[in-house]
């Protein structure tokens, strides 16, 4: 091997098969045990890249460490709050949208086909069970209520209405 | 809250503390790998005012994410990640005013005190001459490569999981690195010599 091929391994070599070169282990080490300036550059690869080494391990931010996590946590809350907003307005459209849903649940189960309230009619063809006599609901002065059970058995509604007006 | 053991607690366990609310649990944990995630944004950045930044932003996203980190990976590793995506997502940001400051001097309009060399904001004394030369002559992959294999000591399979690349592709950036690297350092050590031009 000449000293063309040994520079050209040293210039990619690990830095383990450097130094096994250095102390006469391994492919290059014939070549470099026997030749002064090959054997200078693996020292030089080798002491620069541990002085390197040592460079990376000291260095630091240098804002007190005190300063920045009091920065950081207020930061982490500042977004936790932002986060809780960008939530409710993500929301926001989704539950306008049940309560439409809702509203017109109700209108579709509630009004009969002749526009006013009574009895119940499922347009969808599932018909509800109009006031309820196992309900005991109390309507405000003045008004009067209508009680439909819905295809869902946890969900009833009650709607309270004057003069023949859904309210 | 004093830290039992004598400081000594390991940090898994101080990871437990901290994701549930101990701050001082949380305050050790960042006095123990602060260092590391600031050695790891300057690596990756390049610059060592973009690393104080990332740094103090991967602190943030310590305190939003820890609550949600469930161990299914070495806490260090989750941290390599975390910190990788807070540079990546700060040269994003960054990406944008700094191509009209490159348009800015193509017109003319330059100011000289933006450095094209993007060590060249490192304050002489602060960081060597070592850093320096890493930092400017390798790429962003071939300093991370270069870093956490030959610095570090992680194997090219272990670096391919972390950075999401085959084990021979880490080789080929490490090769690379290497070389140019090399280079660089002897060139520091004899200007104008002939065993680096051989490099």
């Amino acid at each position: 091997m000449n000293c063309d091929r040994t520079l050209e391994m040293i210039a990619v070599a690990d830095p383990a098969m450097l130094e096994g070169a250095l102390s006469g282990n391994g492919e290059l080490a014939e070549h470099v045990v026997a030749c002064p300036a090959c054997a200078d550059v693996a020292r030089a690869v080798l002491a620069k890249q541990a002085s390197l080494a040592e460079q990376l391990e000291a260095v630091g931010p240098s804002a007190p460490l005190d300063r920045a996590l009091q920065a950081a946590g207020a930061e982490a809350e500042r977004r936790r709050v932002a986060g809780r907003g960008r939530h409710w307005r993500r929301l926001a459209p989704l539950a306008a949208a049940a309560t439409v849903a809702g509203l017109l649940a109700i209108r579709f189960v509630g009004i009969s086909p002749d526009g006013g309230p009574g009895e119940a009619f499922d347009r969808t063809g599932i018909m509800a069970n109009a006031l309820q006599p196992d309900m005991d609901v109390t309507a405000p002065e003045g008004t009067n209520v209508a009680v439909f059970r819905t295809p869902n058995p946890d969900i009833v509604v009650y709607w309270f209405y004057e003069g023949g007006e859904a309210r | 809250m004093g830290e039992p053991n004598g400081g000594t607690m390991q940090t898994t366990e101080l990871v437990d503390r901290a994701r549930t609310g101990d701050e001082t649990a949380f305050r050790r944990l960042v006095e123990r790998h602060r260092d590391h995630i600031y050695r790891q944004a300057l690596v990756q950045t390049g610059d060592a005012d973009d690393a104080e930044d990332v740094t103090q932003e991967v602190l943030v996203r310590l305190h939003l994410g820890l609550p949600d980190f469930r161990g299914e990976s070495k806490f260090e590793t989750w941290l390599f990640t975390l910190t990788r995506n807070a540079a990546a997502d700060f040269r994003s940001r960054r990406s944008r005013p700094r191509r009209l400051e490159d348009r800015m001097r193509e017109l003319g309009w330059g100011d000289d005190r933006v450095a094209s060399d993007p060590a060249g904001r490192l304050e002489a004394g602060l960081i060597g001459d070592q850093v320096r030369a890493f930092l400017s002559k390798l790429s962003e992959r071939q300093r991370t490569v270069l870093d956490l294999v030959d610095l570090q000591g992680y194997t090219a399979a272990e670096v391919g999981e972390m950075l999401g690349m085959r084990p021979v592709t880490v080789r080929t950036h490490l090769m690379r690195a290497r070389r140019e690297l090399r280079g660089a350092l002897l060139k520091l050590e004899n200007p104008g010599g002939e065993l680096q031009s051989e490099l």
